[in-house]
């Protein structure tokens, strides 16, 4: 598609012409029966990726098409849209994210309380104990306190394999009902 | 020479218990693991992920006379050198000059623990080895050790098929998600490793979890939700690091997975809560004037669950 008037047809074809640049292709096309069977190809290839109903034509035809098709370089063409609409999808873009990180941070920040319930359910016949619907609280992420830093360590030692001057953890404290 | 047939003597006795039944009964590999890594004089690079924080170290084992020593000799900062005698490890920060001292209950190496009784693991877990793999260029047998409850995590070890030393370990959770792994990137078996000592001379030496041993009918409060498999192991009275604050501690395992229940009396500035760091869980509430913390490698289920269970006999 070296040619910029057969650009110009595959943009009228789109509607993606000014009614200035459609009337001066219009004139061409009448002047140039090249062009005019240039706009019937990208006609048919236009139904044709549509799925539209396409006339069936002889074998000779669409051996022409083939052919010519063949011939015609592959050239996608960036569609024109109005620049509010590019900030349209720009918005929504950005409000789409937004809601994804907002509903995939908290479910994954959840992950723990989630295996909590699903541990704890499938488990409730034999201890016959329920986790308390108010311990599912809204999660909030506080730097590891020095008692947990205090337990860990009396637990495992975990400082020694695991670095001693850094341990700034980040963890989740969950408010906890006690339920007492 | 003599030491060179002993080695030689050791791994065909670990090999020939073993030999040709490895992939048929998943417990003799464990065991053969289990006495390889206790008998065994052997070094290597340890890369260790926990908590999403990579360290790297030097690992030595050694067994001499009878007595097993684990040693760390830290790469990145903060420099340190750890060393673990039985139930005591002491740990030299190079940069301060400082030995810490740390005193255990129980001696917990740093790679993995095993019970002394292999096969009480197949009551809460199954043993599996799925297939081989190569480890830091060693053939490796893949054993997986998944729960029956969701009270565990899974362990995964590779097991070297000469040495029977772990070249790595992974603890999964349920999805199969990776939440801590030590992997070797080489290990030998080196005969002539001897023990280390930590130089104390013009050192500031500090003592920590200095523990007073209470004995388990001494506890103040009744477990009414234990997972199958888990049993009191200590009961002791030690002070936390840095603060120095007298707590008790219950030591609970099921020989794989272990939790600890700390109860502080009226404590101050107490978070209650579920807590997380890599494969441990914690949750912390109050129960009058006690506080408790159930902590340990276990999923936030059983912490929860242990933490809900707990009713003290006298208040």
């Amino acid at each position: 598609m070296t040619n910029p008037l057969h650009k110009k047809v595959s943009q009228f074809l789109d509607d993606d012409l000014s009614q200035s640049e459609s009337l001066h292709l219009l004139t061409a096309m009448q002047q140039q029966p090249d062009l005019q069977a240039t706009m019937h190809r990208y006609q048919l290839i236009n139904q044709a990726l549509r799925a539209r109903p396409v006339p069936v034509a002889d074998a000779t035809f669409s051996a022409q098409i083939t052919q010519k098709l063949a011939s015609e370089p592959v050239y996608l063409l960036p569609q024109r849209r109005p620049k509010s609409q590019h900030y349209k999808t720009a918005a929504l873009a950005l409000a789409a994210s937004i809601t994804a990180a907002a509903i995939i941070i908290p479910v994954s920040m959840k992950i723990n309380t989630e295996q909590t319930r699903m541990a704890l359910a499938s488990t409730e016949q034999t201890y016959g104990k329920l986790i308390p619907a108010k311990s599912a609280q809204p999660l909030h992420l506080y730097p590891v306190n020095q008692r947990f830093q205090g337990y860990l360590q009396a637990h495992n030692g975990s400082l020694y394999t695991n670095g001693a001057a850094d341990l700034q953890y980040r963890t989740q404290l969950a408010s906890y009902d006690q339920g007492e | 020479m003599l030491r060179w047939l002993a080695l030689l003597g050791a791994l065909s006795f670990i090999g020939s218990s073993v030999a040709g039944e490895a992939e048929d009964k998943p417990l003799s590999l464990l065991i053969a693991m289990q006495q390889a890594m206790a008998s065994l004089n052997y070094q290597g690079t340890l890369a260790i992920l926990k908590n999403a924080k990579l360290d790297t170290l030097h690992y030595f084992h050694t067994m001499q006379k009878g007595v097993e020593q684990e040693r760390l000799v830290s790469l990145n900062s903060p420099l340190r050198e750890v060393i673990r005698d039985a139930d005591q490890v002491s740990c030299l920060f190079k940069a301060a000059q400082q030995v810490v001292i740390d005193h255990k209950p129980v001696g917990q190496s740093f790679l993995l623990d095993l019970p002394k009784d292999l096969s009480m693991l197949e009551k809460q877990y199954t043993l599996a080895v799925e297939h081989e793999a190569q480890v830091a260029l060693q053939a490796a047998d893949v054993m997986l050790i998944k729960p029956v409850d969701q009270f565990r995590y899974t362990r995964k070890y590779w097991i070297a098929k000469q040495s029977h030393l772990p070249l790595k370990i992974e603890v999964q959770d349920f999805t199969g998600e990776t939440l801590e792994q030590v992997i070797f990137t080489d290990l030998r078996v080196v005969d002539g490793l001897t023990k280390v000592d930590i130089a104390m001379a013009d050192k500031k030496v500090q003592h920590i979890h200095q523990f007073e041993a209470l004995g388990i009918e001494q506890l103040p409060f009744q477990l009414h939700n234990l997972p199958d498999g888990f049993e009191k192991r200590a009961f002791i009275r030690t002070h936390l690091h840095p603060s120095n604050k007298a707590v008790e501690q219950l030591l609970l395992s099921d020989g794989l997975s272990s939790v600890s229940v700390y109860v502080e009396k009226n404590p101050q500035n107490f978070h209650a809560g579920l807590q997380t760091a890599g494969a441990v869980n914690s949750l912390s509430r109050v129960i009058g004037d006690y506080s408790i913390t159930v902590l340990g490698d276990v999923p936030a289920a059983t912490v929860e669950l242990i933490a809900q269970g707990i009713v003290f006999t006298e208040q």
